[in-house]
């Protein structure tokens, strides 16, 4: 008996526990607990990843087995910190032992995925998560619940018809095996011989998988669940929701490439540098940020502009991923840690405004930052990260998908990255004015700050976003060591990538200088005098607070108008219509078929014998 | 704090260089404005820059007569910006209510008000003339005789009480909430 089956069971033991136990104070107690032990092995671990970490027992005829390796040691870790500091907003946010158990269920089912060693584990922590983060939903919004359910049962029956396919031709389901088979296969291939898997096949196994992993990650065309599913639940759980379960999905793509990477370019080629089925993936990534750019920016409720941001980011890793370069994977997998720390403070600081206000939408938020001046501090180091401002964790990420992408010359892609980009400072200057500047409508005027377990979570999120952004070697090294070389070289401070350095450190003191400098100008200067936000220039017009001053709707109502062509097509729209049309077909089935007429079903019998006789029975 | 004040020559000879002047056209004066910032005359090679914002400025220019709806307006203006501030006064108009001196709806002494700095005679003052009374400003400026922003600062009260004579006290809250009741009534009509 080893740690790696504690790591996985121990959140969802707790989650039991908490549920059995109705009482107040140690349900939480239970809860938290269960979502540490995790982190605290994990690190425990860490010393002892070089050998050989595993698990494996018999279930059912099925050898179930778990592992620990540097990458799903990174991926795990992700995990245990976002959901440690999830759970622990859900002290304050949780209305009842149901959220403790589901929530804790699907720490459990995405440490799983992480850890997996075959691909039945795999696909049966996969089916835990999206179990128990579609009751999350449920409580709060069953349509949203409904659609993210569906979607995702598409996907890992898709996931699962894969791994049929692949189970009938190679025996066997273990990840190393399963990889041998593959690279022998894409030998084979190149040799001239008959593959064991025709292209057909590869071509469907991929596009399986890639509907799979697509779905949850929130790739472009599948990503009309998130949207509803990440604003419709507990937003503390949230944190851990975008944060981690999306990167099981960024976690698939990754195993796609463990398992058929050589396979893969053998039987598609290269498009320009990039391998052709990472150049899909990376364009619809692309797509993908675009997309969840402008219509976060576009929303008016507080948690769907996030939603849309985390589809956004995701994007990035798709890119990072889909250019396929070691460089680009280790930038990909930088940014999905980096994606998980701001995103998962984000979504803390939307369960503090929730928890505080009751609010949820722009038009009932503003000048928040005078009454909550610590979820502000956390805010801005969230925008700041997210928007790529440079000693935080997120500028390092998305530079080194720049540079990655740049470095394989594909300009498309680049184009995309970069739109990106800006358009991700522009839906935060939506969240940042809306809510934490200008006018502050009355019923929010006493609002306390944050409670304290949900300060504790946002403190140790952006502690850590400024701490792997200052010093991006930590995660660099740790990145490397997936590869087993130096991919990106450079100390603890300065990511070194051959063509181009980063350090964090030295940008860091020199940008405290500017600071420093600015400061002294600043006060050295004029006096500073307080005036109240109704001393502005309305024209010269005398207002007072009974005026709206601050933009609260439509913010970005040009770029809506400008955008109106493209935002007539809905895929949203799409696969409601879809749906629609399969019940409708189930309504025609039961009224033609099932038509209550008993000579209808002798003649359906009939015709079965006529069949039959046909075929010479 | 620093104290500045043996710095207060260079100071004064940098502000004279690189007055702004808000955009705040009244009456017919406004007309006398763009060519007195355009290729003709040219005030730009002086450092003054027109510019819309109540807060970046320091010349203050009033082109013309002043209604008290308007002067309203030009206080909530004058006060919004940072202090050295300087006000011109343009024509015959602010001087003594010009042509305007028996209307019910002009006020006659706009220094009773706003503190102004100079005065520029005539109906309407050639750009020329305009050129000489900011020159005359500039002049007044280095040499710290225009002093209007500390006059309101010191006799705050005096002036208050004027403009509360003439606009009625609490005119600010009164003029905001003018529209309200209005705006509300739109708001039904549109939702029914």
């Amino acid at each position: 008996m080893n740690e790696l089956p504690i790591i996985v069971v121990s959140p969802l033991i707790a989650g039991f526990l908490a549920w059995l136990l109705r009482v107040r104070g140690i349900r939480e107690i239970i809860g938290v607990a269960g979502s540490l032990v995790p982190l605290a092995l994990l690190i425990k671990l860490y010393p002892s990843l070089g050998g050989r970490l595993e698990f494996t027992i018999n279930v059912a005829g099925f050898k179930l087995g778990l592992m620990l390796s540097h990458l799903t040691w990174v991926f795990s870790m992700i995990a245990a910190v976002v959901g440690f500091t999830a759970i622990l907003g859900m002290v304050s946010t949780a209305r009842d032992n149901w959220e403790w158990l589901f929530a804790l269920m699907s720490l459990t089912g995405v440490l799983g995925v992480f850890m997996a060693y075959d691909l039945v584990t795999f696909f049966i922590s996969w089916e835990v998560m999206t179990f128990a983060s579609f009751m999350m939903v449920l409580r709060y919004n069953r349509h949203a619940s409904l659609k993210y359910f569906i979607l995702s049962i598409v996907g890992a029956y898709a996931m699962l018809i894969a791994i049929g396919l692949i189970y009938a031709k190679t025996g066997t389901l273990t990840f190393p095996e399963v990889s041998a088979i593959f690279s022998q296969d894409a030998m084979t291939k190149m040799m001239g011989g008959p593959g064991l898997f025709t292209k057909t096949e590869t071509m469907l196994i991929y596009g399986l998988f890639l509907l799979a992993f697509g779905v949850k990650a929130g790739m472009f065309p599948l990503h009309v669940w998130a949207p509803d599913a990440y604003s419709e639940t507990n937003q503390s759980y949230t944190a851990m929701f975008s944060g981690v379960l999306s990167k099981a999905g960024v976690y698939g793509f990754i195993l796609l490439y463990i398992l058929m990477y050589g396979k893969l370019i053998v039987e598609f080629g290269h498009f320009r540098s990039a391998p052709t089925f990472g150049y899909i993936i990376a364009f619809l990534g692309g797509l993908t940020i675009i997309v969840g750019g402008i219509l976060a920016a576009l929303q008016e409720d507080i948690r769907k502009l996030f939603a849309y941001s985390s589809i956004s980011q995701i994007g990035y890793i798709l890119v990072g991923l889909g250019v396929g370069t070691a460089l680009s994977i280790e930038a990909a997998i930088y940014h999905a840690i980096s994606h998980a720390l701001f995103k998962g403070l984000f979504f803390l600081i939307v369960a503090t405004l929730i928890y505080r206000t009751g609010k949820t939408e722009f038009k009932d938020f503003g000048g928040l930052a005078e009454k909550m001046p610590y979820t502000f501090a956390m805010a801005f180091i969230a925008i700041l990260s997210l928007a790529g401002i440079p000693p935080l964790v997120g500028f390092t990420s998305k530079w080194l998908i720049f540079e990655a992408v740049i470095h394989e010359n594909l300009p498309i892609l680049g184009g995309m990255v970069f739109f990106g980009s800006a358009i991700g400072f522009v839906y935060l200057i939506r969240f940042t004015y809306a809510v934490w500047f200008g006018q502050r409508p009355s019923d929010i005027e006493n609002t306390k700050d944050a409670p304290l377990p949900l300060a504790i979570a946002m403190g140790i999120l952006g502690a850590l976003n400024v701490i792997f952004g200052v010093a991006p070697g930590l995660v660099a090294q740790e990145l490397n060591k997936i590869f087993g070389k130096t991919i990106i070289a450079g100390n603890i401070w300065e990511l070194d990538l051959g063509f181009g350095r980063y350090n964090g450190l030295l940008l860091t003191i020199w940008m405290t200088i500017g600071l420093l400098i600015a400061a002294i100008i600043y006060f050295m200067g004029a006096r500073v005098r307080r005036v109240p936000v109704t001393d502005t220039y309305q024209s010269g017009n005398p207002v007072t607070m009974e005026y709206n001053l601050t933009i609260r709707r439509n913010f970005f109502l040009p770029l809506k108008e400008a955008m109106a062509f493209w935002l007539r097509i809905s895929f949203d729209k799409l696969y409601h219509d879809i749906w629609q049309s399969i019940e409708d077909f189930a309504e025609t089935a039961r009224n033609y078929i099932y038509n209550g007429n008993v000579q209808a079903y002798a003649w359906y019998l009939a015709i079965i014998l006529i069949i039959l006789a046909a075929m010479g029975v | 704090m620093v104290d500045w004040r043996l710095f207060e020559p260079l100071f004064n000879w940098a502000r004279k260089k690189s007055l702004w002047i808000v955009s705040f056209c009244t009456g017919c004066g406004g007309i006398e404005m763009p060519p007195l910032m355009t290729s003709r005359y040219d005030i730009e090679r002086f450092g003054i820059i027109p510019d819309p914002s109540p807060r970046q400025y320091d010349l203050f220019l009033i082109t013309g007569y002043v209604t008290p709806k308007t002067l309203k307006r030009i206080i909530i203006t004058y006060e919004m910006a940072p202090d050295p501030k300087w006000v011109l006064a343009h024509g015959s108009c602010p001087l003594n209510g010009g042509v305007y001196w028996d209307s019910y709806n002009a006020i006659k002494h706009l220094d009773k008000y706003i503190p102004v700095d100079v005065f520029i005679a005539g109906c309407m003052p050639r750009p020329e003339a305009v050129l000489d009374g900011i020159h005359k400003l500039m002049e007044m400026i280095e040499s710290g005789e225009a002093d209007g922003w500390k006059r309101y600062r010191e006799n705050y009260e005096w002036y208050r009480k004027n403009q509360d004579e003439l606009l009625g006290e609490g005119w600010r809250e009164k003029e905001a909430r003018k529209w309200i009741p209005w705006l509300m009534d739109k708001r039904k009509e549109v939702k029914e």
